[in-house]
């Protein structure tokens, strides 16, 4: 006899049916505003990486070079020898397609036709090409990473042309900026209860024009930001809601992890083991567990220091995966003094027992306001001055009502969470003098190149958006939305408004 | 709530309008104004020193090999730097099955030399040559040696090679705005890239039609969750 209901099939994959079910009814239950911000994101990266022109984001080339020399072959490539700087499907592509003077010439466009096409593709058919890109490579010093990450999606990719293997690895940023952007609405959350104002706070990440620009190039830049969004949320929860040895684990691997990404990202570990120290003293767990979380917190980091060596140690990196902008030393004695003077002329103007500074033409505005909102390309691609001097306004308007917020809300908000904005404030103060004192060492060498560019500032985007967040918090509940829905309509029209300009430029 | 929504509109819609309007006017340099369309740039221009590339005999010829004639190649400029004795030149542009030769007499001395081009229907590769025509007479043509500006065509003076990237330019006949550059652009990308240009066009409207009303609806549905939620104990 036949049963009334035929069986119901076992799904193959019954673990991932149950994934996917927990998935989609986590997106059903996430705030509506969080998912609107993450599809601008996606909507917004996905733009960039057709925008850029192929090989034309900062230092791409040399980028490409690494993971594909990587992929192709299993080996890092060298940093100071080599036969090929780029693997000759590389360089056929900067040159036969006319990409390499579009890095230098504003006005060079690519050879796009389809005769210059079927020349690149006839003379890049050769396997072999893509392999011997040994070095030299100059970013070959970087941490792996990254590069490691972005040769097995190369691997994967569904294509072996270059042109689009590069479009795949430009999108491999994409949900690394919803990450991103993930972690700053976290971070929102632990900081303000009303869901405008972490809509606010995660706006402000999300539509940055500079956030969208470095999610379409290849670039390291992209997982580094991540991972500090990622620390500084899981920062502010281990100090607030206690000390676990998961949390330990978790918050010096992404530190770790930071610095296998990229050297700047060095930074963020003394910061997490402040949060540590922070939820330690706030806390007090008993020596047993103590030891527990040191041990949980130790692991980590040395797995990912003993992986970042083992990759790096096989090609003429010295063994360090730290090169470059960050441990660059010039001929010139290092000095506490100059580097002190260098620091204050960079903000504020020359004191009068003040020698003048290294560099004297390179500052506040063009770092803080010129290049973290609105230089894209290879700081060829800028908007007008006036746009530039608009967010001057804006900014410093946001300053006084940051510190007016502050001050105002001192002892009714903000001084029972004092742990919490000592570490944000650490982290901002820690990575940021990192970056000056990166520059001051390269500037010994070449006064003229201050080595510190806009989305350098991009891992500190949380921190940006909750300074907004306070700063429109400051304004009332009245008052504060309006601003908030100023700011972020700002924000959309010069994120519209710097893929237009992208677009001109190489494609026009 | 109606209000509410009244509140976070309006302050978006003016900000968007006014950043539109001084992107349009005053920020983008070509967004709102025709300007002259480089449709390409075989060799670009030196950065710091000019490398000279001299003619100074009649019969002298300059070439630049693998230079690509398209129909949007309409206009070349070959700079030039001043010698006083400016000559009657002969130009020359050469690829499978396209030709096309013109005499240029007495330009300003110094400055880019300028021909027009009738175009080919299809891209082609060819070769770009300049002669010298009249005895006792020097043109100095503008090459580069930096390594920043390498780029694939190969220079030659009478058929032996130099080491300078001899500049040349072209340009579209017409200026164009940036809204009728749009197509021309999406089919640039799409020919370096995998996605055809109609998905680029929906990318494009989705992204300058999302952004705004996104932002919008972000806020919008924030103060909403807002008013909805219970007070705070």
């Amino acid at each position: 006899m036949l049963p009334r209901t035929a069986p119901r099939l076992r799904s193959p994959l019954p673990g991932a049916r149950a994934h996917a079910r927990r998935a989609w009814g986590a997106t059903r239950t996430a705030p509506r505003p969080l998912l609107i911000l993450l599809a601008l994101t996606a909507v917004l990266g996905v733009a960039w990486c057709f925008a850029t022109a192929p090989l034309n984001g900062p230092d791409e080339s040399a980028h490409v070079s690494y993971i594909q020399h990587l992929a192709e072959t299993g080996h890092v490539p060298h940093a100071d020898t080599g036969t090929a700087s780029n693997s000759g499907e590389v360089e056929n592509a900067l040159f036969i397609l006319g990409l390499h003077p579009m890095e230098f010439w504003p006005y060079a466009k690519a050879n796009w036709t389809k005769a210059d096409l079927d020349r690149y593709h006839a003379l890049t058919r050769d396997p072999a090409l893509r392999k011997n890109g040994d070095g030299p490579n100059a970013v070959a010093r970087n941490p792996p990473l990254y590069y490691l990450l972005e040769a097995v999606w190369y691997r994967v990719a569904p294509s072996h042309d270059l042109l689009h293997r590069l479009v795949w690895l430009r999108l491999f940023n994409v949900p690394l900026a919803l990450l991103t952007v993930l972690f700053t609405w976290l971070a929102a959350a632990l900081a303000f209860r009303a869901t405008w104002l972490r809509t606010v706070v995660t706006g402000v990440a999300a539509i940055h024009p500079q956030l969208g620009f470095m999610t379409g190039v290849v670039n390291p830049d992209a997982l580094l930001t991540t991972l500090y969004a990622a620390g500084i949320w899981l920062g502010l929860v281990t100090i607030r809601e206690g000390l676990t040895p998961a949390r330990a684990a978790w918050l010096m691997g992404i530190g770790a992890g930071a610095a296998a990404t990229q050297g700047r990202g060095i930074p963020l570990i003394p910061a997490v083991m402040l949060a540590l120290a922070l939820a330690w003293w706030r806390f007090r767990p008993d020596r047993r567990r103590t030891l527990r979380i040191a041990v949980a917190a130790a692991v980590p980091l040395l797995v990912i220091a003993v992986i970042t060596y083992l990759v790096t140690s096989s090609t003429d990196t010295g063994g360090g995966a730290y090169g470059g902008e960050v441990t660059r030393h010039g001929g010139a004695a290092f000095s506490w003094r100059q580097f002190g003077s260098y620091v204050w002329q960079f903000y504020f103007k020359q004191l009068s027992f003040m020698a003048p500074s290294i560099n004297h033409v390179y500052g506040y505005r063009q770092l803080y306001i010129e290049r973290f909102f609105g230089v894209f390309g290879s700081l060829e691609i800028m908007f007008s001055t006036v746009v530039y001097d608009l967010i001057q306004v804006v900014a410093a308007v946001g300053l006084a009502l940051l510190f007016g917020a502050i001050c105002g809300r001192w002892r009714t908000h903000l001084a029972a969470r004092w742990p919490e904005l000592a570490f944000l404030a650490a982290v901002t103060v820690i990575t940021i003098f990192e970056l000056h004192l990166a520059a001051y060492r390269n500037m010994l060498d070449n006064p003229v190149d201050p080595l510190l560019v806009g989305r350098y500032l991009l891992p500190l985007l949380p921190v940006f958006g909750l300074a907004v967040g306070v700063a429109v918090h400051g304004l009332g509940r009245r008052l504060g939305p309006v601003v908030a829905a100023s700011v972020l309509g700002g924000g959309a029209m010069l994120s519209l408004g710097s893929l237009a300009i992208t677009l001109v430029r190489y494609w026009g | 709530m109606r209000r509410r929504a009244l509140w976070i509109g309006v302050p978006v819609l003016v900000a968007l309008l006014t950043m539109a309007g001084l992107m349009k006017w005053r920020g983008l340099p070509y967004l709102g104004v025709e300007r002259s369309i480089v449709s390409a740039t075989p060799t670009v221009g030196p950065f710091a020193g000019v490398a000279p590339l001299d003619l100074t005999h009649r019969g002298d010829k300059i070439c630049n090999d693998q230079i690509t004639y398209s129909p949007d190649t309409q206009v070349v400029h070959l700079p030039t730097t001043p010698t006083g004795r400016p000559g009657n030149v002969r130009f020359e542009a050469s690829a499978p099955g396209y030709r096309v030769t013109r005499t240029v007499k007495a330009w300003p001395d110094g400055q880019e030399l300028v021909v027009n081009l009738p175009t080919p229907k299809k891209p082609v590769i060819g070769t770009l040559c300049v002669t010298l025509l009249q005895p006792h007479r020097h043109i100095t043509f503008v090459g580069t040696y930096e390594s920043r500006t390498f780029a694939r065509p190969q220079a030659t003076i009478n058929g032996r090679p130099v080491d300078a990237e001899w500049t040349t330019t072209f340009y579209q006949a017409k200026p164009e705005r940036f809204s009728d550059r749009l197509p021309a652009m999406l089919h640039h990308i799409s020919a370096l890239s995998w996605p055809g240009a109609w998905l680029l066009w929906v990318l494009l409207a989705i992204v300058v039609a999302g952004v705004p009303l996104g932002v919008v609806a972000a806020l919008w549905l924030a103060l909403r969750a807002d008013a909805a939620a219970p007070p705070p104990a």
